[in-house]
């Protein structure tokens, strides 16, 4: 049987939670960092054990192990060192270029190393947080990669963390080139049947390009969020729209998504 | 519902928000991320009533949207639903039986996130939604309803743990006031 205490309880709550909805954009972010902040402890207890786990870990690595990672990198770094000096020198060859033609030269990137402080909990949407904010100069719209290629963008800042919404989030969606055809298109949420967080679509591409398996795809640079040139991915298939006006292809992403523990922020 | 058990119920609400927003080791397993509020509410419900209910769904709404891309205040309307719905019949359900936890569970947890997912659309927004996400509602639906009696039997550990023991009603024989009948 319903009494008056059931319909009270329900409809205040209900009430409220319409206010919450109805809330003015700027106003519903700020309280939702406000609640998020609640977290920030139990993260930041999280993380520390993380650290103090992987150091107690490598404590106990044994010797040869630790000696043949030792002759890996050591291997490497002649190899990064080569390279270096060999971009060095192609770097001056096209500062000298570029002022020949009076172009504008170009800024080298500016980044921050972030950790991983959560996920996204629901099932629709792709984001994580990262544990850095506007204290470390990061803003909405702050490009987020990793060694391998690009991850995302910021999309709402705190101070001391942000949210990213990942490559394949219906929010962040990112002007992509195939790097060998210069096809230009737009990287979508993939609408594959199997859940996996490392495809994405690359849809509006032009239906006369000749598009193959294994073709790298890029940042076009068009709309000015994303720097030109960051690796997104590689086509794995390619198939003409259901209304034959464009060609949309599956690109398995660069960077693994589902393993992210670190990421680098472009600062501005 | 004493103090403690409100302390108990909302320290479960943020391990449960957290646990969800950090731990992915399900979801790289099955595609797929649990959520345990739903049968949480249904505990809820079943235990302590309609208030307890609309303030647990506030608190846990709230703080799972704080770490979500959706929309603030968005996941508060269908526990609530939920909440108030198993109240209106709790007076029927036979809440110590595990097979009807299991069972309310499974339906809390297929009905939360359909109910999220309209209210999402009401408000304008995309999200991801394909042929996989039937998969993921089916995961969270069965691991939802698997996990229900888990929160009864924690809760109602706990529960006998902080509450003051009730009084094991004696029967009318007591062997020390009987008349004992002697020969004369």
């Amino acid at each position: 049987m319903l009494k008056k205490p059931y319909y009270l309880a329900f409809g205040l709550f209900f009430l409220i939670s319409l206010v919450l909805l109805n809330l003015p954009g700027k106003a519903s972010s700020q309280l939702k960092l406000v609640i998020s902040d609640i977290f920030i402890p139990i993260f930041g207890l999280s993380t520390a054990t993380h650290q103090a786990l992987d150091q107690a870990s490598s404590g106990v690595m044994p010797r040869r192990v630790l000696l043949a990672e030792l002759e890996k990198l050591q291997k490497e770094n002649q190899q990064l060192k080569l390279e270096l000096m060999q971009g060095a020198d192609v770097l001056r060859e096209n500062a000298q270029l570029r002022t020949t033609v009076a172009w504008k030269q170009r800024s080298g990137w500016n980044v921050k190393l972030a950790r991983i402080l959560a996920r996204e909990p629901a099932n629709w949407w792709k984001a994580l947080q990262i544990n850095l904010g506007s204290n470390d100069n990061i803003t909405t719209n702050t490009v987020v990669l990793t060694s391998d290629g690009l991850v995302g963008r910021v999309d709402q800042v705190g101070t001391t963390s942000a949210r990213v919404l990942l490559l394949g989030d219906p929010n962040c969606r990112v002007s992509a080139l195939i790097e060998e055809t210069r096809e230009a298109g737009v990287i979508a949420p993939s609408s594959q049947t199997i859940p996996d967080q490392t495809l994405v679509e690359m849809t509006y591409i032009s239906r006369h390009s000749q598009l193959k398996p294994g073709q790298k795809v890029i940042t076009s640079g068009l709309g000015g969020l994303f720097p030109k040139g960051i690796p997104i991915g590689r086509i794995m298939e390619v198939q003409l729209a259901d209304h034959g006006l464009f060609h949309e292809a599956r690109v398995k992403l660069s960077a693994n998504l589902k393993d992210l523990e670190e990421v680098w922020v472009l600062l501005p | 519902m004493n103090w403690w058990m409100i302390f108990c119920l909302g320290v479960t609400t943020y391990t449960v928000v957290f646990f969800e927003a950090s731990y992915h080791g399900f979801r790289n397993l099955t595609g797929a991320q649990v959520d345990l509020l739903p049968g949480l509410v249904v505990y809820v419900a079943l235990a302590h009533g309609s208030r307890p209910v609309a303030i647990f769904s506030l608190v846990a709404g709230l703080l799972y949207d704080s770490v979500s891309v959706n929309p603030l205040g968005i996941s508060v309307i269908p526990l609530l639903l939920i909440g108030m719905g198993v109240c209106q019949k709790r007076e029927l359900i036979l809440k110590d039986q595990r097979y009807a936890q299991v069972v309310l569970g499974m339906a809390a947890s297929a009905i939360a996130p359909l109910l999220c997912w309209v209210l999402l659309l009401f408000a304008g927004r995309q999200p991801l939604v394909g042929w996989s996400s039937l998969w993921q509602w089916l995961v969270v639906t069965l691991v939802g309803g698997i996990l229900t009696p888990v929160w009864f039997k924690v809760f109602g550990r706990l529960q006998v743990a902080l509450n003051h023991p009730s009084m094991v009603e004696s029967s009318a024989f007591r062997s020390d006031r009987q008349i004992q009948r002697g020969k004369h």
